[in-house]
């Protein structure tokens, strides 16, 4: 058999696209359980340890310092200082929010943890470590059992917008 | 530690954005590196420890199955080790175990990463339930820990810059290294795009291709070639969670007590003094002087001035990552094995055009998740 010359071969393929996915069943746990009812009904639920006194937002199920189980879930007012933050100020591939924007770790009053979220209503560059902030929680009809409750933290400082802040 | 350890071969690849060859070739390399430069047959090494990144990073599950070939396994315990971008010091210094134990008389360790395989930021951030939606990526989980750093020393901000600078000019003396700037200056750090604030683009690590290899093991089998071994004269791991009440990123509790541990194991008790060279998993510019503090080089708030007074640089009387480190070249699953392979070659006196001039004794360190996963050995020429 012959064949004729077919068409000039083509740039060597030195790599091939192969996709995959994964689907979880992600299971919160029974300490995490409590933390998420909370935020479904605008509450920041923290527990204490008694071993160490130390407070938890969000908290586990046991104390990360004396594996000790932490005690019955209290409120606190959501108000808390930021620790640190940074802005990011780029944008990259997935992300969901439009660059620049501020995430730090907010340290709530009464807890010894932190939080990272997002701080809106004012502009990047006038977040200060320090600054005290309060949740901006999202509308009747968006809150769940999840941080997204949550749409971001603000000065309470500033005033502004039309988003309910827990009284 | 009874038994004296020693790393007799240490192997690595040329790291780039991308390596056209496969994961097994590019881990042969480093292999064979490695055991040529030990001067071993694969029948001479009793166990395999392999340190890689989740497998959704460059999207091959269980390498350590795939890879039996090429790291030359065939009848051998292989045992894979996870811990975040510390893994290869954890299997450094879990390889050191398996002699100091006497289950094996030489292990190979084998590290890599083909990042250019898979998709990094898909896989640090998949979206979890019930999480809220901050899409800030590696750095911006540390550039607020970067950022209280700099509140509580008040160290000027050109300390960062001048970091991304002497790493990128070491790495020009380092013929593996990715990233090959030999023209970076300060002002280009600093006039380089902002990613997260206060982490400019030319003070974060780069994403590699890359594999290491080495080879542990005691003092019976060691001292029989002409290259000089490494000793193990400490070695040490410590963890902690990622959210207990009270946490000091800045500073954690683990990464202290585990330098601690390595220093006590060899008799240092001033460590800048006694230490010569350092390796430093140093993934953005600030964490030199953040680590040179944790790890007991400096003292508190007192680690940019190193970098300042020029102590730090090639040349310096602490000369840091002079391999270029990890803001010049990222395999995360080898980066940490680097560190401490890095530190054996000092001084074994093979670490060639970066070679530090009469390094006795070097620190190897590698740190993996948010600060959470520590590992630190102190390797000499000679015996403990
Ligand atoms: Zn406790």
């Amino acid at each position: 058999m012959s064949a004729e010359p077919g068409p000039p071969l083509p740039q060597p393929i030195t790599s091939v696209k192969s996709p995959f996915r994964m689907d979880y069943t992600y299971v919160a746990g029974a300490g995490r359980s409590v933390f998420l009812r909370g935020l479904a009904e605008r509450k920041l639920l923290a527990r204490r340890c008694p071993g160490c006194s130390q407070v938890y937002l969000p908290p586990p199920e046991f104390c990360s310092r004396c594996l000790t189980e932490l005690e019955a879930p209290f409120e606190l007012d959501g108000r808390g200082t930021i620790a640190t933050f940074c802005v990011v100020s780029f944008p990259f591939p997935g992300q969901t929010i439009e660059a620049p924007y501020v995430v730090a770790h907010i340290h709530h009053h009464g807890a010894d943890t932190r939080l990272m979220h997002l701080i809106g209503d004012v502009a990047p560059d006038e977040v200060r470590i320090g600054m005290e902030v309060e949740p901006v929680w999202v509308g009747e009809d968006q809150l769940t059992t999840s941080m997204t409750s949550i749409r971001h933290y603000r000065p309470t400082g500033v005033a502004i917008g039309s988003e309910s802040t827990r009284a | 530690m009874s038994t004296q350890l020693a790393v007799i071969g240490v192997g690595q690849s040329k790291q780039a954005k991308r390596r056209e060859v496969t994961i097994g070739a590019m881990v042969r390399e480093a292999v064979a590196a490695a055991m040529a430069d030990a001067e071993l047959e694969f029948s001479d090494i009793d166990a395999v420890v392999l340190s890689k990144t989740p497998d959704l990073f460059d999207g091959v599950m269980n390498p350590e199955l795939y890879l039996a070939d090429a790291m030359g396994a065939v009848g051998l315990p292989v045992t894979r080790v996870f811990t975040g971008g510390s893994v290869g010091g954890h299997a450094a210094i879990y390889a050191a175990h398996l002699v100091e134990a006497g289950l094996a008389r030489r292990v190979l360790v084998v590290a890599y990463s083909k990042e250019s395989e898979g998709n990094f930021t898909w896989a640090l951030s998949r979206g979890l339930p019930f999480s809220a939606q901050l899409g800030a990526g590696a750095g911006g989980h540390f550039a607020p820990v970067i950022r209280e750093y700099i509140r509580r020393s008040a160290a000027p901000e050109h300390i960062g810059w001048q970091v991304a600078v002497n790493h990128r000019l070491n790495a020009t003396r380092n013929p593996y290294a990715h990233v090959q700037r030999p023209d970076i200056t300060v002002e280009e750090v600093r006039d380089s795009p902002m990613l997260w604030d206060p982490i400019r683009f030319l003070e974060s690590c780069p994403s590699s291709d890359g594999s290491c290899a080495v080879v542990v093991t005691s003092e019976e089998y060691a001292g029989r070639t002409e290259r000089p071994p490494a000793w193990i004269h400490g070695m040490a791991w410590r963890t902690e969670t990622g959210h207990f009440a009270g946490r000091d990123e800045v500073n954690p509790r683990a990464g202290q007590a585990c330098a601690a541990e390595a220093y006590r194991q060899a008799g240092i008790d001033a460590p800048l003094e006694q230490v010569d060279v350092a390796e430093l998993y140093i993934p953005y510019s600030w964490y030199e002087p953040i680590w040179l503090e944790n790890i007991g080089l400096a003292e508190p708030g007192a680690g940019w001035a190193l970098v300042d007074q020029g102590r730090t640089a090639y040349g310096g009387d602490m000369p840091v990552n002079p391999s270029g480190g990890v803001l010049s070249g990222n395999p995360t699953g080898a980066t940490g094995l680097l560190r401490f392979a890095e530190a054996a070659l000092q001084v074994r006196g093979l670490a060639g055009e970066h070679q530090v001039d009469g390094a006795r004794r070097a620190v190897g360190h590698a740190m993996g998740g948010a600060s959470q996963f520590h590992a630190l050995w102190v390797v000499g020429s000679t015996r403990r």
